[in-house]
């Protein structure tokens, strides 16, 4: 059975409105061992910064649909009450490592992990959740800094990379950091394996697959390497952030003697690309020529007989 | 697509009629005018390319949270012009979340602005999690880009302009379950590709992914994980397939005294249905890690890939060590060195062996109130012994922070890149050298006057000779009851030494008016 289009819509949308209602009263979270308002005795003004954000305290919401407690994230409330001094309450934001994970994973259950905490890069250096997010702020997606591309914090040359000639538009806010580098997609931190895929999903039209395929742009090939074989995806001095200039990019794994002595070398001052248009795939011709080429050079070379555009 | 909206916008009714709005909001509500004055090469400039003048209007930071949480956020920006980037969502902490984006770039082709693509994405995402143990999500996304563009042709005099008209829609739906121990993910992706002009273009991808991680019962130290990813890749018009099966697994033991050892397998048999050609990857990857909590850490590796299709099979042999320091929150060193060697084993690849390796180190001063200093460099050598060549690329880049309580920020960072292309045997070469420095200056408002300064300076030089700045100038007036004035100054000059009609310069002026909205 197809689904149409229109069928899936109908079952999305009430599926959404469905869903909505009958677990409005699913309530789950960590429930506090201390009340807030024993916290806000002394901590008075905290349930403010957190008001505007996802981990609004329940006591200060009607019909909760998650437990948010101080002392959710805060552990020892009991022992602090006793005796407030801050080495007998924890504080996730001064822990390392995964014991300041272990706490935000609680609930953020879906960061632990293969997708994000676990064998991530960021992992093996210690880094944890509150490296990038503070907890009690108002910024977005409660980044330490939501005014400047965030991750430029930490790796600065990037700052400077998509200020580069050719440039992905993140210094132009179009797109961000996350945008390729996603965190729940990749499983190995050293591996560039699926990377292509990546670049495919806004660059789809050199995706593929074609009937004849150009080995440098599949990742997955003996060739390897893939998009960045020959592109810099940050930022570069040349056109279409290639990394090399013009025939340059070619020239790294071809080197084509012919061109360069027949009729005189007349072909050598052309780009490769003038005649090879399909770089990354083609449905014509496994030289990867283009299918009108007899037609844009006169049919000189074809129609003449010497040359056989689909061999 | 327009009924999914329309039971989206009335669920969200729904649920707002259930609350009591006796709620907090904020936002920026911003209303101004952009001028704009641009002269030279209008497609040599990227960062221009997407800035329009005319009447702005835009809604920033809108948060709006009801007392029984339910959380409205929206990023409204520059609803009036064609480069709108609008988000919206609405959530309630463990029930739900709703996100909506719009936005559009455009880029150009020509000197005079006649030939542009843009490319507009919208897209919707939502997930519920009916109760602690489950999480469902799905959305679609779509990107419709069009217009005209130019083909590379150089030295050929004439330009060849195309165009380009594709739609791109992406569908997903999937679930999350979690239990004490992990997790298990399930989802199901489709796109669709149409090409408007070349229908031969048309495709399809059917993807499947399931992945689970666990800690070990009773062995808590010992975590596992693993998944499944299934791709098929198929073109309407002709027969072409391209199929992905990939399995992956993963452990991770966390021994005594800080010491971790993970490894990772992935077995991945990609097919092309056409051509009958089957690529085979095999990786494996073994780390072993050891962390002082308070000094820093050391991390070596080692990494194997097996790479079999019907033409040849390489095998790649890879070394991997990291390590980094840290001196009393103060000093921070950070270094890393891998070493990767392929070697075609039997058949024949157009570059044959190939030795890669790449250094990484960076060192990071931190004097608490008054900012931070970082050096880095950064570098990678690809040798192909077979073709005779060497490429190699490196960066040096350091970046000082300063920020005083009272004085306000500064930033700056400047970067060198340094790359090199040599084929020994047919002495073809080349070789560019990139400066860039870009900063900000932000002191304090000073009487309700705040101002901010910002820079971009790039140089290329040796195989082409461009120079290119941007300065920008922000300033804002607080006027009474949460009212802003507003005024942007944006230059962009750019000059190629090489081509003379390459120029460019753009002055942008945005006037705003920004109310503070206090709800």
């Amino acid at each position: 059975m197809k689904l149409s289009k229109k069928l899936i819509g109908n079952i999305f949308g009430v599926f959404l409105v469905l869903i909505i209602f009958f677990f409005t009263n699913s309530v789950y979270g960590n429930e506090g061992q201390v009340d807030d308002e024993t916290c806000l005795q002394c901590h008075d003004g905290m349930e403010k910064t957190l008001s505007f954000t996802a981990h609004r305290l329940s006591s200060q919401i009607k019909n909760p649909t998650a437990h948010i407690s101080c002392s959710s994230c805060h552990q020892g409330g009991a022992t602090h009450i006793e005796d407030p001094s801050v080495e007998n309450i924890t504080n996730p934001a001064k822990l390392s490592g995964y014991d300041a994970v272990k706490t935000c994973t609680q609930c953020h259950q879906a960061h632990i992990g293969l997708d994000n905490y676990g064998f991530d890069a960021h992992t093996n250096q210690q880094l944890n959740c509150d490296n990038c997010h503070q907890v009690h702020s108002r910024n977005k997606s409660l980044l330490l800094d939501d005014k400047a591309e965030f991750c430029i914090r930490c790796h600065t040359e990037k700052a400077t990379d998509f200020a580069r000639r050719s440039n992905h538009p993140v210094k132009q806010n179009d797109i961000t950091c996350l945008s390729c580098h996603q965190f729940t997609k990749r499983q190995n931190d050293n591996l560039a394996y699926d990377l292509d895929r990546i670049c495919q999903d806004c660059h789809p039209q050199e995706g593929g697959p074609f009937l004849y395929e150009h080995e440098a742009t599949n990742a997955y090939s003996v060739e390897s390497g893939g998009c960045v074989e020959c592109h810099e995806p940050h930022g570069s001095e040349n056109n279409f952030l290639l990394k090399q200039k013009d025939n340059q990019v070619c020239l790294q794994c071809h080197f084509p003697s012919g061109h360069y002595t027949a009729h005189g070398g007349i072909w050598s001052k052309y780009s490769c690309l003038s005649c090879h248009t399909d770089v990354h795939g083609s449905f014509n011709n496994k030289m990867f020529l283009d299918p009108d080429l007899p037609a844009k050079f006169n049919g000189n070379c074809y129609n003449s007989g010497c040359h056989i555009l689909n061999k | 697509m327009k009924k999914n909206f329309v039971y989206i916008v009335i669920a969200l009714i729904l649920v707002m009629l259930t609350s009591t709005f006796a709620n907090e909001g904020s936002g920026d509500v911003k209303i101004g005018y952009i001028f704009t004055d641009e002269d030279g090469n209008l497609s040599v400039n990227q960062e221009s390319y997407n800035l329009y003048k005319g009447f702005g209007f835009s809604l920033n930071n809108f948060n709006y949270i009801t007392d029984n949480g339910l959380n409205f956020n929206a990023n409204l920006n520059n609803i009036t012009l064609n480069n709108r980037n609008l988000y919206f969502s609405a959530s309630k902490s463990g029930l739900f979340k709703l996100s909506v984006k719009n936005n559009q770039y455009r880029r150009f082709y020509d000197a005079n602005g006649v030939y542009f693509t843009r490319r507009q994405t919208t897209g919707v995402q939502a997930n519920i999690i009916p109760s602690k143990n489950l999480k469902i999500f799905g959305g679609f996304n779509t990107v419709n880009k069009h217009g005209g563009n130019y083909d590379i042709l150089r030295p050929l005099a004439d330009t060849v302009y195309s165009s380009t008209d594709y739609n791109h829609t992406s569908f997903n739906i999937g679930g999350q379950g979690f239990c004490p121990y992990g997790n298990l993910r399930i989802e199901y992706r489709k796109f669709n590709f149409n090409d408007n002009l070349k229908a031969v273009n048309d495709r399809t991808a059917d993807i499947f992914n399931i992945s689970a991680f666990s800690t070990v019962p009773r062995y808590r130290w010992i975590t596992l994980a693993g998944g499944y990813h299934y791709r098929q890749d198929k073109m309407d018009a002709t027969a072409v397939e391209l199929t992905t099966n990939e399995a992956w697994g993963a452990a991770k033991i966390y021994f005594p005294h800080r010491i971790t050892a993970d490894y990772r397998i992935l077995f991945a048999r990609t097919k092309h249905e056409t051509s009958l050609n089957e690529t085979d990857n095999w990786v494996n990857t073994f780390t072993l890690s050891k962390t002082w909590t308070r000094y820093g850490g050391l991390r070596v590796g080692y990494e194997n890939r097996y790479v079999d299709d019907l033409y040849a099979h390489t095998v790649t042999n890879g070394a991997l060590f990291s390590g980094w320091y840290k001196y009393q929150n103060r000093l921070y060193l950070k270094g890393k060195l891998t070493y990767r060697n392929k070697d075609l084993k039997t058949g024949t690849t157009l570059t044959g062996d190939e030795d890669y390796t790449k250094y990484l180190f960076s060192a990071t001063y931190k004097e608490a109130p008054w900012g931070d200093l970082t050096a880095r460099v950064d570098s990678r050598i690809k040798k192909n012994d077979d073709i005779n060549s060497e490429a190699d690329y490196t960066s040096l880049s350091s970046t000082l922070n300063l920020h005083r309580k009272g004085y306000g920020r500064f930033t700056v960072t400047y970067s060198y890149y340094l790359g090199k292309y040599y084929n020994y045997s047919d002495k073809v070469s080349y070789e560019f050298a990139d400066h860039v420095v870009t900063g900000t200056i932000s002191p304090v408002s000073y009487k309700k006057v705040t101002v901010i300064f910002g820079g971009t300076y790039y140089r290329s030089r040796r195989d082409q000779d461009i120079e290119k700045y941007n300065l920008s100038f922000t300033g804002i007036y607080s006027f009474p009851y949460g009212h802003d004035l507003e005024v942007k100054y944006n230059v962009f000059n750019y000059d190629d030494y090489l081509l003379n009609n390459n120029y460019y310069t753009g002055n942008f002026v945005e006037v705003n008016l920004i109310k503070h909205l206090s709800l």
